[in-house]
């Protein structure tokens, strides 16, 4: 699996190195509040990067920046070669596409009458099929949609158009497992058409399902940008066990055992390494219950970047 | 072309409408209510015992049959202050309530400029301009028709028709308002507000030592009294009005192409 996701990444890369977002040295303030500090980031053609950080890192602050949002304090930002800021962007518009954190229409209008508006003010190459694909219920107000029906309107608005860049901003909220997984499966496919894909997540199953390269953000700060490889094998597990009898924490002080927590019959523990041997290990354990989880983005930030950046 | 000011209309018109009716309804009552007024006092003499700053409030120095009667009832204050607020009012919710709503993420990454965005919103007060002029024509000539009175048509029309520059005007004070504001409430609230007081420093300076001060009031150059009961058109006033649209909705442009939305 890894191997094929490495294959098609190299040669996406092959395809072309051309930049699809740039940023250059991007501070951002609001007031006295430093949202970004110095941010330098490139993003290439055809690749699915994940912008990945707590809530209130700045992921937001970054896209609505590229996206003429919001005016740089300093620095620059380009989309397809173009600035932002310059009234040449708008013509760059028509080649985005665009879902924000949460997203906002009038209450009132139905779901028709927002995909026709949208229609009116950009191609709709794709707007039936996607009304199809991901089931939007056309004539409900916006006012009357659950969370998920609000999420696959978003969907059909950002893409409809057929753009070469897409921006995502935290996708996955509000959708169930159904639908994160038609989503994923969506997005699998658009990265097969050379398609570029931005999407900012607090959640790493997501990003590391479908994304390339990372980048890592915290207080504004750009920590760090790697392949989802080294992301993946950083991040580790985190294990949650329940014996039969008392667990004796020898049994697990084995190498990539961290941040072990021992409670009479039950254990918790992170753990980074092969996995079969975590498997080896937990075999040594008469167990009740277990739960393997990916390891919080939180605690990956502080093990490798906290002190380093002393953020 | 306009797709947003057609977006906006669609949002729109039942509400304005639903306004304009209203409206319509106490234009109606007026002129039903006038002859019962006619035979129970002397308005002429009502106005002319008035201090003179309040004559001028009133817009109306003689009340001569049914259009002197809603120059003095409706169209010198109620039209012209509390329309006027509604038309800032409304206009000052239209930058800051998509901005406040986060509405306007969405609209800004298509391929749409900041000043077509803002110009499509202002040129969106259009529905309520028609619907209000529309609606109080109709429901008062046919409510005159109803009773039988005379009614002039043709000032009915001249006061409903030189109201849409007006109305543009205020409305353009409430887009200022709103461009340079964060809050949609704030936006509408404080645009409403000077309006108002715009339309009392115009009313009450006209022929004082003060008049100087109500050069600024869209209310100086939109003389609805006149236009009803005497058929009284100013096209240089028009023209000032036009110019205080246009100016302040250039000024609305340039705050809103450097904003943080």
């Amino acid at each position: 699996m890894l191997e094929e996701k490495t294959l098609r990444r190299n040669n996406r890369r092959q395809a072309g190195k051309n930049t699809v977002i740039s940023v250059e040295n991007l501070s951002k303030k609001f007031g006295d509040f430093q949202a970004l500090k110095n941010l330098n980031l490139e993003v290439h053609q055809g690749e699915t990067f994940g912008f990945l950080g707590p809530n209130g890192a700045g992921k937001t602050t970054t896209i609505r920046t590229v996206l003429d949002l919001l005016k740089p304090t300093e620095g620059k930002t380009e989309v397809f070669g173009v600035d932002s800021t310059s009234g040449d962007f708008t013509e760059v518009k028509k080649r985005i596409g665009y879902l924000p954190a949460e997203l906002q229409l009038d209450e009132t209008l139905t779901c028709r009458e927002h995909i026709n508006y949208h229609r009116n003010l950009k191609s709709d190459g794709l707007a039936q099929e996607l009304i199809n694909y991901f089931d939007v219920p056309l004539d409900k107000r916006f006012k009357d949609l659950s969370s998920g029906n609000r999420r696959k309107l978003g969907l059909v608005l950002t893409f409809m158009h057929d753009p070469d860049l897409v921006i995502l901003d935290e996708p996955a909220t509000g959708l169930d497992p159904l639908l994160q997984q038609k989503l994923i499966d969506f997005l699998k496919y658009e990265e097969g058409q050379n398609k570029t894909i931005f999407l900012s997540s607090h959640r790493l199953p997501l990003v590391k399902k479908i994304c390339d390269r990372t980048g890592i953000l915290r207080d504004g700060n750009l920590v760090r940008v790697e392949d989802i490889e080294s992301l993946t094998q950083k991040s580790g597990k985190q294990v949650q066990l329940f014996a039969q009898s008392q667990v004796d924490p020898q049994k697990l002080n084995i190498q990539g055992v961290r941040d072990l927590n021992v409670n009479g019959q039950q254990a918790r523990f992170m753990y980074t390494g092969d996995q079969n041997k975590l498997l080896q290990l937990l075999n040594k354990f008469n167990l009740v219950d277990i739960q393997i989880e990916e390891a919080p983005l939180e605690k990956i930030f502080m093990r490798y970047y906290g002190d380093e950046n002393n953020v | 072309m306009f797709e947003t000011t057609f977006y906006e209309m669609k949002k729109s018109w039942k509400r304005d409408s639903a306004i304009g009716i209203a409206m319509g309804l106490m234009g109606a009552l007026m002129v039903a209510i006038y002859p019962s007024f006619e035979s129970s006092m002397d308005l002429n003499e009502l106005i002319q015992n008035m201090p003179e700053a309040m004559q001028s409030v009133f817009g109306a120095s003689t009340i001569n049959p049914v259009e002197g009667f809603l120059a003095l009832e409706m169209y010198g204050i109620f039209w012209l202050a509390m329309i006027g607020a509604y038309f800032a009012y409304r206009a000052g919710g239209l930058i800051s309530g998509e901005i406040e709503s986060g509405k306007i993420d969405n609209t800004l990454v298509m391929p749409v400029t900041r000043t077509k965005f803002l110009l499509e919103k202002f040129a969106s007060l259009i529905t309520p301009v028609i619907t209000l002029n529309l609606f109080v024509i109709i429901l008062t000539l046919a409510a005159a028709f109803a009773a039988g009175i005379e009614i002039s048509i043709q000032n009915l029309l001249l006061v409903h028709l030189f109201s849409v520059p007006y109305f543009f005007a205020c409305g353009a004070i409430g887009l200022l308002f709103s461009t340079l504001l964060e809050r949609e409430s704030s936006g509408r609230r404080i645009s409403a507000g000077i309006m108002f007081a715009l339309f009392m420093v115009g009313k009450i300076t006209k022929g004082t030592d003060f008049e100087v001060l109500g050069v600024l009031s869209p209310t100086r150059y939109y003389d609805a009294s006149a236009l009803i009961t005497e058929g009284t058109i100013s096209l240089p006033n028009t023209g000032i009005l036009i110019a205080i649209s246009l100016v302040l909705v250039a000024v609305s442009v340039i705050i809103f192409r450097r904003k943080d939305v």
